[in-house]
């Protein structure tokens, strides 16, 4: 298969043994070390243990499911997460996606095309994590996914954390809703709601700004959305 | 007589499965296939046990992923009962559903029995 990426560790998290077969079959194919779990537990302890460089999982399973595993998953776990799933309905695609996916496919899928959407989530994880951006007193270190104000932990979500590390690299700039949805969600506005990115704002101004009705950092730029202020 | 037919006639559409053995090789399919001749028989058996009992919620479990197992091996028919099953478990109208689950029990049973017959024909070298 085209599109060659050096070889990666899998966990792929799913009930049904016939996708856990395929995929493993896939995947191996393309040099990557695959690892399964059949349930969301086994799947939560395996990331948690040692997590892999990328996570497929499915949503629908008995006991826990993806939704619940991806909701607990520790903040500073940075590992990438395409969620499949048999149901193709708007509100499960934006739940997964608010809740920290990386993509998400539709069974039945054709091979050749979840391998390239493999391949692009690794490539997307392994671009630049080795940044630090440090404004003031505000800091954010990318790698290790975490964020200090005047030297004190701030407790992020996982997305909000994408959100703001994404800000922060593109400080000086007027970025669109739409764009946020597209870079951090990896969505559109044609079947997400960008007031998903406006919460995440509101959520991470009250975490970091001194004061979140007058924001220091992360400032509106009306009809367009908005620019993280180096200060 | 031939089993796998083209453009979707019979239980199985050979262009899918002949896509697998091309992606994954003749030797992963046909495992694969196994898994998925069993899979099919127990969920098909659970979803007519679910129907009896009027189980809405394990009526639409075994279905859907049925479904989704059964599209990815080419049985489209099989997958389009398993998504009516999973739809009408979804009114709760499982009860009045006992034709559609027995439809249900013999397509699964049908490509159960194709399906390794299949793969292990269009795995077979073509003579020059």
């Amino acid at each position: 298969m085209a599109g060659k990426i050096e070889p990666a560790v899998i966990l792929v998290v799913d009930d049904d043994e016939v996708f856990l077969q395929a995929t493993r079959a896939l995947l191996e194919r393309e040099g990557h070390t695959v690892l399964t779990a059949s349930d969301g537990e086994a799947g939560l302890a395996a990331i948690n243990h040692q997590p892999p460089d990328l996570v497929v999982l499915d949503i629908e399973m008995p006991g826990m499911s993806g939704l619940e595993l991806l909701s607990r998953l520790k903040p500073a776990v940075r590992v990438p997460v395409i969620v499949v799933s048999g149901r193709e309905a708007e509100s499960d695609r934006v739940l997964a996606f608010d809740l920290g996916a990386d993509d998400y496919v539709v069974k039945p899928f054709l091979l050749r095309e979840f391998a390239a959407r493999v391949r692009a989530a690794l490539r997307r994880a392994r671009a630049g994590t080795e940044v630090t951006y440090r404004f003031d007193t505000l800091e954010i270190r990318v790698a290790a996914r975490d964020v200090t104000l005047d030297g004190e932990p701030v407790a992020l979500s996982r997305r909000e954390f994408d959100l703001l590390a994404y800000l922060a690299s593109r400080a000086g700039e007027a970025l669109s809703r739409e764009q946020l949805l597209r870079e951090v969600w990896q969505s559109s506005g044609d079947w997400q709601d960008t007031a998903t990115v406006t919460e995440h704002i509101r959520r991470i101004r009250r975490k970091i700004e001194p004061d979140p009705a007058q924001p220091r950092w992360i400032h509106a730029v009306r009809n367009v959305g908005y620019r993280f202020e180096p200060g | 007589m031939p089993v796998v037919t083209s453009g979707g006639r019979g239980s199985i559409d050979e262009s899918v499965l002949r896509q697998l053995i091309d992606d994954l090789g003749d030797d992963d399919v046909a495992q694969i296939s196994a898994v998925f001749a069993a899979d099919a028989r127990r969920q098909s058996r659970a979803v007519l046990a679910a129907q009896e009992s009027d189980d809405a919620e394990g009526a639409a479990r075994a279905a859907h992923q049925l479904k989704s197992a059964s599209g990815f091996v080419g049985a489209a028919a099989l997958a389009g009962l398993c998504a009516e099953v999973d739809a009408v478990a979804q009114r709760h109208e499982l009860h009045a559903a006992r034709s559609l689950a027995l439809r249900l029990a013999e397509e699964a049973e049908r490509v159960a029995d194709e399906i390794t017959i299949a793969v292990a024909q269009l795995s077979r070298p073509v003579r020059p």
